[in-house]
């Protein structure tokens, strides 16, 4: 766990911020000239201790460096590139989630520190000559739980699936990760959505629709479930059980269906 | 109301206690800021839960033998803002109808606001099903308290939030007066975590609109901020329920303006919106005293 706070942005400042972003990058400003890791503010003082800019450089460099080789006009390498940066700020940041639930962390980082990373992904379009950046994708909603900034969603994921997420072979897509995580109440229990997901790589290949199919009819069944259990207390294997049982249920009723 | 594949627990069947927050052998009430926590204090919640055994088993159908004996006294504790929940359960039964529950929260997983409940389960192992829809199955919420409990760790601004910006194209339009910002992805969430006005600081009405006792403008506002926020729960809510909510969510906040702007439910408004909008904007212009300068 890290031992300084992430320095913020407040909502106002951040939208100004990007709009000045969107502005100087339609006008042939580079990416990476973005980039100010010198200036350290936060809305809460009182939070902990800030990094110096000597340390945020630092995660800059350290995550940069880890965000090559990835060819982002795939779906496999925007996939390869999201999990990557994830695990990169997890290790690299080591974000107190206490401090990383506050929208002006992400903001901060992603205007900041890291607007090179997330332009290469979320490189806006040019509407009647004026370059927008998707605001959802570079700062959040900006209140609201359902959150769609980018770091912040690939850090969550990682820090919530990890190295089941590494062994998915094609990684999870964006509907898979919709499944799995964007009901709060079921995300909030994270040994239920790891075993769901190691499910979904068990038996979501070999069904009609492939995987994301699957994902969208298991995680509804499970969602249906929690309704009358709470899975919570149940011991590993219990749980364990439970989502076997489920994710069976589809394979069978469809093969019964000849489906 | 929710309708379970068995029966559940009848709620007059149960009682508990307003739970307490405990941080360095101090205890802090619901609604009240814990002195000295910060993201890396470890903290408890603690409560506790009574049954009135007979009326339980009664309600429940649940056998001496079998299920009254497996009851389970659960606090959870959910963050909504890191997504993290903490719960710990403590037996109950007919001899032991009393259980006080304690859940450690560690530090560094909860930020912002908490959210406390009661539940009463069933433990394992799980045993044949039996007639009369008794539950059996381990976990079966059979019984979850109504009321939720907030917590605020930090943040004592409970006022409606408003910032000054400068427009400057994109998503914030140049000559606009005011963007609202407005999630209605989950109506359960805290309504101050939901919503947030923006006046553009370079509109030539930017300071009249920030003073709060604007009488002119402040009807302006409020019926564009709900009219907006009517709109977006139309378009996200379909047919579901808009009836129960938490106590301080973003649903019941919005139920209670309804009521007060339309003298109407938000299902109703919703409803209207969706057939009428014509006359919902109307009748907030009514409600809110649209462009009469109030005295």
């Amino acid at each position: 766990m890290s031992a300084v706070v992430i320095p913020r942005l407040r909502a106002g400042e951040a939208i100004q911020l990007l709009a000045d972003h969107a502005r100087r990058l339609g006008e042939g400003t580079t990416p990476d000239y973005l980039v100010d890791t010198n200036r350290i503010t936060t809305d809460d003082p009182g939070a902990g201790p800030l990094p110096d800019p000597h340390q945020v450089s630092a995660w800059r460099e350290a995550i940069v460096a880890r965000l090559t080789g990835f060819d982002l006009t795939t779906k496999e390498g925007r996939d390869g590139y999201g999990m990557e940066l994830g695990r990169a700020i997890a290790e690299v940041i080591d974000p107190i989630c206490a401090d990383a639930s506050h929208d002006g962390v992400w903001s901060y980082l992603s205007l900041r520190v890291l607007p090179d990373v997330v332009f290469a992904r979320w490189p806006g379009e040019t509407i009647v000559g004026e370059l927008r950046l998707p605001a959802d994708r570079w700062i959040g909603l900006q209140g609201g739980k359902l959150d769609r900034s980018y770091l912040k969603q690939s850090w969550r994921r990682w820090t919530i699936l990890g190295d089941v997420m590494a062994d998915a072979d094609p990684l999870f897509g964006e509907t898979e990760f919709g499944a799995l995580l964007d009901r709060s109440s079921l995300a909030r229990d994270q040994r239920l959505v790891r075993d769901s997901a190691a499910a979904i790589l068990e038996y979501g290949a070999d069904q009609p629709g492939g995987r994301a199919e699957f994902a969208r009819k298991f995680m509804s069944l499970i969602a249906a479930r929690t309704g009358s259990m709470l899975l919570d207390i149940l011991t590993d294997q219990e749980l364990h059980d439970v989502v076997e049982e489920q994710a069976s249920s589809i394979v069978r009723s469809r093969a019964r269906r000849g489906v | 109301m929710r309708v379970l594949p068995f029966r559940v627990v009848t709620p007059s069947a149960v009682s508990c206690s307003v739970p307490s927050l405990l941080l360095d052998g101090r205890a802090t009430g619901p609604d009240e800021r814990p002195a000295d926590w910060t993201y890396i204090s470890d903290f408890a919640v603690r409560g506790s839960l009574t049954i009135d055994p007979s009326e339980v088993a009664a309600s429940s159908g649940l056998a001496a033998d079998d299920g009254m004996a497996r009851l389970l006294a659960v606090l959870r504790v959910d963050c909504p803002a890191t997504g993290r929940r903490f719960l710990w359960a403590e037996p109950v039964s007919a001899d032991h109808p009393s259980a006080e529950i304690t859940v450690d929260v560690p530090g560094g997983s909860a930020a912002q606001d908490l959210e406390v409940r009661y539940e009463l389960v069933l433990d394992g192992p799980d045993g044949p099903a039996p007639q009369g829809r008794v539950a059996y199955l381990k976990g079966s919420r059979l019984y979850t308290g109504d009321q939720t409990y907030r917590f605020p760790l930090e943040g004592a601004d409970a006022a409606f939030p408003v910032e000054a910006v400068r427009f400057r194209g994109g998503e914030f339009p140049r000559d606009a007066a005011w963007l609202v910002k407005f999630s209605a992805e989950d109506l359960n969430s805290p309504f101050l975590g939901s919503v947030r006005l923006f006046i553009n600081q370079d509109h030539p009405a930017a300071e009249a609109l920030l003073e709060a006792e604007n009488t002119l403008a402040q009807p302006i506002i409020i019926r564009d901020i709900l009219a907006q926020m009517l709109v977006e729960v139309a378009l996200r809510s379909g047919g579901e329920a808009l009836d129960e909510f938490d106590e301080g969510s973003t649903g019941a906040a919005l139920q209670e303006l309804c009521a007060t702007y339309l003298d109407a439910t938000l299902r109703a408004a919703v409803d209207m919106m969706t057939t009428e909008p014509g006359r919902v904007m109307a009748m907030l212009q009514a409600g809110t005293g649209f462009l009469k300068e109030l005295k």
